[in-house]
């Protein structure tokens, strides 16, 4: 009881103080900050030249909105930051901190990518809770692709007062509303203007494992005509886009004689097509290395093909551009494809063209047996984009312009972790063998984490990603997709109760998802990707061992997974072995079904914990 | 064998031989046995091995302006593909030119072909930027072409230095190093003088070669050095050398001393304008602080509630320093500062009210331990309140909402620092910021029952002095992920009911209470369940058989688990015990213990563990490592139950 008084007082607190600000009380619900007003205007002038004008007075009610005390905007060669005014206020209304732009940091931009950009930041810390954030800037673009959205509700804001303006003079813009139904006013004198307006709209509640633009409400606009640096463009289908896009890499695609003689040499001995792009795709892997190096035209420009080739490495774009020009020079045709790429990636919409994508992968088009390559893995299998790739739209660059496709969809058989134990206790040495054949994403993740790692680091891996025990010996062995790892336990039951020794059925567990506590969701729950994974574990029985007790086989199958594990005693060679399947057959729960797939995941962790017991005679 | 860094981070050398010249390597000239190396013996698993890494420190002369030459050429072999990343080079270099530049870069890739010959591939000009990323910090960044597994990178490069900070070498970095030499070539009259940190002393030569004074510091087959659990922090064990410009003779030969030691530092800081002098000033009383001072009587009482004012008012905008930059008073009037404006109020405070603090300078672990003998100011990026009342010290840092007065603050427990006595010039001292008896200290006590396959408990976690802060610190930050980390990191753990009290900074201890059911894993006839329950033991973090780092927890550490459980005797029996168990380490520095006693239908049960060391040393570690190991086996080993069959 005393909480719930404590809570009004607290509650009255805020209502009191903000009293002034005519909150309605029903925003608070959910909210960890109220955006008291929210005013943006887009002033676009002609096809390079707009102004972004920003006001915006945030109450953070408390620590967990934090972040929102913070200012930053990425700048570059086409997007200058103008102004900036910030004012911190307390919850009484009194002035704490005042900030322009020459008190703002400003960094280079990232540390792995190289880039002409800058960002101008600047954190701020408030004493007390709640208060209140004023920022209003401008920002002035030289040339442009995108416009920010404007978002009008995230998880945890509420917003009182919101307007977006978009002016239009000389050129126009196309509009959609995403989460939110939202129509804008258009009127046309003096030029064309477009207004949204939005009031008291209710924060979102946060929920684990949800996509981000499920839990976004925003607008988006895009132009319908642009220009970066000279580059003149349309973005009033996929197809104009792609145009503009296609001409960026038009001069960019040739190989001097020498080149292109070494890749006719290489692919000599190849009879298809295919098998051409094979062969050029196994060196790109193995002479190649991504760098990110995004300079000029907003970094959409790629490499020249022949730089590429020159200095062995380059970014998305030029090493697809380089792929792309190698099978030109075999007469084979392939187009690059703009994606957005990223496990559970918002998906591109069909029917709205805006610039949305990060990435450039490449496309061999042959009907059903069209062939798709991710230019900067080294390790991907041929054909394989793996499922930050898969399940969405790409536009295709095509000589026509833009396409957008699918790209394949995602096969849970194609992330298969297939594991064989044998162990034998009464071996002195390497008392437990462990394989791994590994394929898709499991594959990569044994590539980039244990081949050629660090033997500290292959331990790190063992204990922390298989979640197995560590062992007290460990040797690793590679061949191909195989890796055998020759283990010695000094202990290699889990426990003891006098002469019983308890077992667990595999060597790690097989299903180690851990769901949110959530009892019900609103939001679908994304896993990375779908997979399989099954363990065979074979106990070698010693002599003065009995079965003393097995755990009861068991499956239990829904519309997302399957699970089973079976345990087989045979007398005669005295084994026991325990069989486990898990499938992941899909990598998203809806909303309304979580509960029950959650519930279901953890019949399953009980079912893999049951020991076997065996006791010593 | 590797020193430790801990007690022992400064050596001088002094040396004199003869013939001081590092290695020299003539660009462009690789040995082939190098592009066929498939490994380095120095760490066989290596991604990359740095081949060479030499750099000379030349002064012409020593005039005004002040400048030097830094010639740097560095070799490194790429091993594997995990290596591959040390293709893409930075450089950082003052934003400004004035300051210094980059001249004369030149780099290049070597690979074997297939029919073994060498192929050079150059970095072109044109793919090397440069680029201002703060004010006053600018990347060069370049990437080798044509780099594949067993390639070989090279590159040299001049950098134009002006001003007096020599720049240091570096002898050691995250992938291992077969040779590193630094030479320093100065004129015959200039001075200078190597400082060494890091894991090991760099072999040393100095000779006067035609009028140069010459120095030089090899070091061979360095390991790699990588961040560890409990580590301080990697720069504290890279190898260093530090050249410091000692002093020189005149044309008349009178000698001119050019390095400062510490009482000129202290001298300089008690009266700078954003240190000592902001010691002098008047912070205005508030009238909440001046009516709670009113009501105490003691020293100790005054002392707590101006540093309970100062935590509770003050906010900490993130930054450390020792130098209240925008001035104690606009930071009292912000309320809101750096760490140098917060604490320099509050010993202003203190001294207000006739308690005797001082400044005390300090370094975060973050920041690496302090080099006694390298006299720079800029080691300390923490200054705290040091108070003495009745010979009972407090070291207090008013950011650090967390801990009680008693602590030594966490981030710089167990390192050394210096105590301003007095604010006229000549009085301090070093100390090590340390109190045996304030520990971390742990106890927790379940009274529990099992029930048709259920384990249903009660516990009281009670935590002190740094438990209490370490738990408090998340606690506030956010309950839920307390809940989620502290409470129920195992499966199946559901919380029933939880209360949490004394979450102040008071003296008080944490005390928690928590009601908690978990389905008992069965197989056939048995139950079973681990009494490692809400203790925050369930992952090891010296699962690692090797270390080179000195383990630093920076305090003792205590944990006493104990309580019972009673089953129902219808239903269940116990089974076969394990065994009471004592693991007491070879130097008695670390004590664990399990008893458990089965009486009717009840298990007591009493875990305890006692680690008696703020820091274990790095050569230690094999030990202390199979100790952990035990440990965890010891909290992890199940209980059986043997179900009643009916």
């Amino acid at each position: 009881m005393k909480k719930i008084i404590y809570f009004f007082i607290l509650f009255a607190f805020h209502i009191n103080a903000f009293a002034n600000n005519n909150i309605d009380t029903s925003l608070f619900k959910n909210a960890f900050a109220i955006k008291q007003y929210d005013h943006a205007i887009l002033n676009i002038d002609g096809k390079d030249k707009a102004t972004y004008t920003v006001k915006k007075s945030i109450i953070v009610l408390s620590k967990k909105a934090a972040s929102l005390l913070s200012f930053s905007q990425h700048t570059n060669n086409f997007i200058k930051l103008e102004d900036v005014s910030i004012q911190l206020y307390d919850a009484f209304g009194k002035k704490q901190e005042s900030y322009n732009k020459k008190d703002l940091d400003k960094y280079g931009i990232d540390d792995d990518d190289v880039t002409d950009g800058f960002v101008f930041y600047k954190d701020i810390t408030s004493n007390s809770f709640p208060c209140t954030i004023d920022i209003a800037y401008t920002v002035k673009f030289k040339g442009f692709l995108n416009f920010p959205n404007f978002k009008v509700g995230i998880p945890g804001v509420a917003t009182k007062e919101a307007s977006f303006i978009v002016f239009c003079n000389d050129n126009d813009i196309n509009y959609k509303s995403y989460g939110i139904d939202a129509k804008p006013e258009i009127t046309n004198t003096p030029e064309k203007k477009y207004t949204w307006n939005f009031k008291n709209i209710k924060a979102i509640q946060y929920e684990d494992g949800s996509n981000y633009e499920d839990r976004v409400t925003q607008i988006k606009i895009a132009p319908k005509r642009f220009s970066l640096d000279g580059y003149n463009g349309e973005m009033t289908s996929w197809q104009k886009f792609g145009e503009w896009y296609a001409a960026l890499s038009k001069d960019q695609l040739s190989l001097n004689d020498a080149t292109i003689t070494q890749i006719r040499q290489l692919t000599a001995n190849a009879n298809s097509d295919i098998e051409k792009a094979k062969v050029l795709y196994n060196y790109l892997q193995k002479n190649f290395r991504y760098v990110s190096i995004q300079l000029g035209i907003g970094g959409y420009k790629p490499f020249a093909a022949q730089t590429t080739f020159n200095k062995k490495y380059g970014d998305c774009k030029a090493l697809s551009n380089y792929m792309q020009s190698c099978l030109y020079a075999l007469g084979i045709k392939s187009y690059q494809a703009l994606i957005n790429r990223g496990y559970n990636e918002p998906a591109v919409d069909e029917k709205f063209t805006i610039n949305e994508f990060n990435h450039d992968i490449l496309c061999i088009p042959n009907g059903k047996d069209t062939v798709w390559l991710e230019c900067t893995s080294n390790t991907n299998d041929f054909n394989n984009l793996g499922p930050d790739n898969e399940n969405r739209k790409a536009l295709l660059i095509t000589e026509n312009g833009g396409v957008l496709v699918n790209t394949p969809n995602s096969k849970y058989t194609a992330n298969s972790f297939i594991t064989k134990t044998i162990i034998n206790p009464a071996a002195e040495e390497n008392n437990v063998q462990f394989t791994v054949n590994a394929t898709g994403e499991f594959r990569d993740d044994f590539l980039r984490y244990v081949n050629e790692a660090a033997t500290d680091d292959q331990l790190k891996f063992f204990h922390y990603y298989l979640k197995a025990k560590q062992p007290d010996q460990y040797q690793l062995n590679k061949s191909d997709n195989e890796f055998q790892y020759l283990l010695h336990y000094n202990k290699l039951h889990e426990f003891n109760a006098g002469a019983k020794h308890f077992y667990n059925a595999s060597i790690f567990p097989l299903n180690n998802e851990d769901l949110p506590n959530d009892s019900a969701r609103n939001f679908p729950y994304y896993f990375t990707y779908s997979y399989q994974k099954i363990d065979t574990t074979v106990f070698q029985l010693m002599e003065n061992y009995t079965v003393e007790s097995l755990p009861q086989n068991s499956n239990i199958s829904n519309e997302i997974f399957d699970y089973e594990i079976k345990y087989i005693h045979n007398d005669v060679a005295k084994t026991l072995t325990c069989n486990q399947v898990f499938k992941l057959k899909k990598h998203i729960i809806p909303a309304k079904q979580f509960k029950d797939i959650a519930a279901a995941f953890a019949q399953v962790k009980e079912m893999q914990s049951k020991k076997l017991v065996l006791r010593k005679m | 064998m590797q020193k430790s860094v801990f007690l022992t981070s400064v050596i001088f050398l002094f040396s004199i031989a003869t013939q001081a010249q590092i290695k020299r390597f003539k660009f462009g000239d690789i040995d082939k046995s190098i592009l066929t190396m498939k490994e380095t013996s120095i760490e066989k698993d290596a991604a990359a091995v740095v081949v060479f890494n030499t750099a000379k420190l030349y002064c012409y002369a020593f005039s005004a302006p002040f400048t030097t030459d830094y010639d740097a050429h560095k070799c490194i072999k790429i091993l594997n593909s995990k290596g591959l990343k040390e293709a893409d080079i930075k450089l950082y270099i003052p934003a400004s030119k004035s300051d210094g530049a980059i001249k004369k870069l030149k780099a290049q890739t070597y690979n074997l072909d297939d029919n073994g010959n060498m192929v050079i591939t150059k970095v072109d000009e044109a793919s090397i930027t440069q680029k201002k990323i703060t004010s006053d910090r600018a990347e060069v960044r370049f990437s080798f072409p044509n780099v594949k597994p067993g390639s070989i990178l090279e590159y040299s490069y001049t950098f134009e230095s002006m001003g007096f900070e020599l720049p240091n070498f570096v002898f050691q970095e995250y992938i291992p190093t077969m040779y590193s030499g630094y030479e320093v070539n100065f004129p015959e009259n200039l001075y200078v003088k190597g400082l060494f940190t890091g894991m090991f002393v760099p072999k040393e030569k100095n000779e006067l070669q035609s009028a140069r004074r010459v120095s030089t510091y090899e070091l061979e087959d360095a390991i790699a050095v990588t961040r560890e659990p409990y580590m301080s922090s990697v720069g504290d064990y890279l190898t260093t050398v530090n050249p410091i410009l000692s002093h020189y003779f005149t044309s008349s030969g009178t000698r001119e001393n050019l390095q400062y030691n510490w009482v000129d530092i202290i001298d300089d800081l008690v009266t700078h304008e954003s240190f000592g002098v902001q010691l002098k000033k008047d912070i205005p009383a508030t009238g909440e602080l001046s009516d709670a001072l009113k009501l105490k009587t003691t020293q100790y009482d005054k002392m707590k509630t101006i540093y309970d004012f100062v935590q509770k008012n003050m906010e900490w905008d993130g930054y450390n320093s020792i130098y209240a930059s925008s001035g104690v008073k606009n930071a009292w009037r912000d309320k809101k500062g750096n760490s140098g404006e917060i604490n320099l109020i509050l010993i202003n405070l203190l001294k207000d009210a006739k308690i005797d603090a001082r400044p005390l300078l300090l370094s975060t672990y973050n920041n690496g331990f302090v080099n006694t003998a390298f006299v720079n100011r800029y080691q300390f990026n923490k200054v705290l309140a040091y108070v003495t009342i009745d010979s009972n010290i407090y070291i207090m840092d008013g950011t650090d909402k967390n801990a009680a007065v008693e602590d030594v603050p966490r981030s710089v427990a167990f390192t050394e620092g210096v105590v301003i006595n007095k604010l006229s010039k000549g009085g301090w001292g070093w100390i090590r910021a340390h109190k045996p008896d304030v520990i971390y200290s742990q106890m927790i006590n379940s009274i529990c029952i099992v029930e048709n396959d259920v384990l249903k408990g009660s516990t009281n976690i009670i935590s002190k002095n740094y438990a209490k802060s370490e738990r408090i610190e998340d606690y506030k930050k956010s309950v839920a992920e307390y809940v989620a980390n502290y409470y129920v990191p195992k499966d199946g753990l559901t919380i029933k009911e939880k209360s949490i009290q004394n979450t102040t900074n008071d003296n008080k201890p944490l005390t928690e209470e928590v009601k908690f059911e978990t389905k008992l894993n069965t197989t056939g006839d048995y139950a079973y369940f681990s009494l490692n329950i809400l203790t925050g033991k369930e992952k090891n973090e010296f699962a690692s058989p090797t270390r080179n780092s000195d383990i630093l927890f920076g305090y003792n550490q205590s944990f006493r688990y104990s309580g019972v459980v009673s089953i129902d005797a219808a239903n269940y029996a116990f089974d076969e015990m394990p065994k009471n168990k004592k693991i007491i380490s070879p130097d008695s520095s670390i004590i664990a213990g399990r008893v458990l006693q089965v009486q009717d239908n009840a298990l007591q049960y009493l875990f305890e563990i006692n680690y008696k060391q703020p820091y274990y040393p790095a050569n230690d570690y094999p030990v202390f490592f199979e100790i952990q190991k035990m440990i965890f086996q010891m909290l992890d080993e199940q209980i059986v139950l043997k179900k009643v069959r009916k």
